[in-house]
């Protein structure tokens, strides 16, 4: 695994975002911050490539599903953690179709919970995908203003 | 004040000796409490009944009828049903002729649930995000380094925020339960394995809870795995709440008849014989047993008894004077396995086959 995976996390709760975009840097990773599905997608195209997206489902604009169905359209295969405390029976099914690197996170989840389908996705998609780019910086971009 | 005034499903209407007038509600509503007493139809009998309204039996038989649901039919042909009460209005140095009467724009049952599931489903996602907040933080803090003091008080803090957040998973299931019913996926499920999975996820009961199952180790019933997981833990929080400190809690498996019976057994405090029963209700709590340290909503039984019905079960409590109290739930054995060697299975046994799912009404 690369020593500083690229994680994507988007959240329209700021306060949430920031602790889970805080878990991940702790844990070791690189975090770009979005706060809508748009701005998902914007950071998807403008700033990948991404190791892995964390996302939230209900957003403005755009849900984290219609955004990671979109870049799955584009030819994106990104692993991904939908999260959600939606209590939709259907949301299994959708998240499934977004492929063999798609799971689906309950809220609320803890840090354990998080760290370990963080690294369980790093570890199936990196192996598959070979050793890393060497090239990435390992900076965590910090809050938007 | 007008705009509140113009959307308010309320009017409120002043009965005098001289005829009535309203005193608040906009226009819709107003002419619907004016005319109230010249055609509304009681909804059970059907006849026009003035001495029936609740505003008269305030004024005749000074008293203060609970809310009686009526369904104005006004010219219009509209159908439109009211919920209606009154209250007496004692003047000075006069005798009772006055009662006031409040009229409410009741929706057709079917729309009030949906809305409130709308609305509940809106509230519990939106508490969950900063009980998720507070979880994450609390984790992140625990691995700070700080004293013993401060990581008890952390502690704490997570242990509240996972209750606060139970409660409103509680209260999204009762809403659920209330509008649209149960969806169940039944498959054919290991239950003593199940059973053992489900105690080792709580370890505040895992340290005192015996499991005691058949000699053969493996018994199949068919069940929806986290439905009944769901009814597992809410059984073995309750023995948690209710045992007296210190003391063990035991799960009985066993075959009865074509059912599989599980027995959660506590002791603690006997409840009376009469509450037993009440027990399944929502928002109910022991009376005798209310003063102890009672967390959550009192839906956990609740939800228990719907999951477990809705599986095809039963469920039931026993409470003896010597302070055992016992819940017993049953599910329907799976025929097929019933003599099966026992050998190493995953507590789900069906996987990816697709589930029969039941639909069940409330």
């Amino acid at each position: 695994m690369s020593p500083h995976p690229r994680v994507l996390v988007a959240d329209d709760d700021p306060l949430l975002l920031d602790a889970v975009a805080d878990a991940l840097v702790d844990w070791g990773a690189e975090v770009i911050r979005a706060r809508s599905g748009a701005e998902l997608i914007d950071q998807l195209a403008g700033e990948g490539p991404f190791d892995l997206v964390v996302t939230d489902i209900s957003m403005p604009w755009m849900s984290g599903l219609q955004a990671m169905q979109s870049a799955r359209t584009a030819g994106l295969g990104t692993s991904v953690i939908v999260m959600t405390a939606l209590k939709d029976e259907r949301l299994s099914a959708h998240v499934q179709r977004l492929g063999r690197h798609a799971v689906l996170l309950r809220k609320p989840f803890d840090l354990n919970e998080l760290e370990t389908l963080v690294a369980t996705l790093l570890s199936t998609t990196l192996s598959d995908r070979g050793p890393a780019d060497p090239a990435r910086k390992a900076t965590d971009q910090g809050d938007t203003p | 004040m007008k705009s509140a005034r113009d959307v308010s499903p309320t009017a409120r209407f002043v009965k005098t000796p001289a005829g009535g007038k309203v005193v608040e509600a906009h226009r819709g509503l107003a002419a619907r409490a004016l005319n109230l007493v010249g055609w509304i139809v009681d909804n059970r009998r059907r006849r026009q009944i003035e001495d029936d309204l609740p505003v008269m039996k305030a004024i005749v038989r000074r008293t203060i009828p609970a809310g009686d649901e009526f369904v104005a039919h006004p010219s219009d042909g509209r159908h439109m049903p009211s919920l209606v009460t009154a209250t007496p209005v004692f003047m000075h140095n006069e005798d009772l002729r006055r009662a006031t009467m409040i009229v409410e724009d009741v929706l057709p049952d079917q729309d009030l649930g949906r809305l409130r599931e709308e609305w509940t489903s809106i509230v519990a996602h939106d508490l969950q995000q900063p009980i998720n907040s507070i979880v994450l933080r609390a984790d992140l803090l625990l691995r700070a380094g700080l004293g013993d003091k401060a990581r008890e008080d952390i502690g704490h803090i997570r242990a509240a925020a996972r209750r606060l957040s139970r409660m409103v998973r509680d209260l999204l299931d009762v809403s659920q339960l209330e509008t649209r019913g149960l969806r169940v996926a039944v498959t054919r499920v290991d239950l003593p394995r199940l059973m053992q999975e489900v105690l080792e996820r709580i370890p505040a009961a895992a340290s005192r809870t015996k499991i005691r199952t058949p000699a053969h180790g493996r018994l199949i019933v068919l069940a929806d795995a986290e439905r009944l997981e769901q009814v597992v833990t809410n059984l073995l929080s309750n023995a948690l709440k209710y045992s007296a400190r210190g003391t063990e809690i035991w799960i009985d498996i066993g075959e009865c008849g074509p059912e599989a019976k599980v027995s959660v057994v506590n002791r603690g405090s006997e409840i009376p014989a009469d509450e037993l029963p009440l027990l399944f209700d929502r928002f109910v709590r022991s009376r005798t047993l209310r003063t102890r340290d009672t967390r959550g909503l009192g839906v956990g039984l609740y939800i228990a008894k719907r999951l477990v019905e809705a599986q095809g079960g039963r469920i039931w409590a026993e409470s003896g004077a010597d302070g055992m109290t016992a819940f017993h739930f049953t599910l329907p054995l799976d025929e097929g396995s019933r003599i099966s060697p026992a050998t190493s299975l995953p507590a789900t046994l069906d996987g990816a086959s697709p589930a029969q799912l039941r639909q069940v009404p409330t």
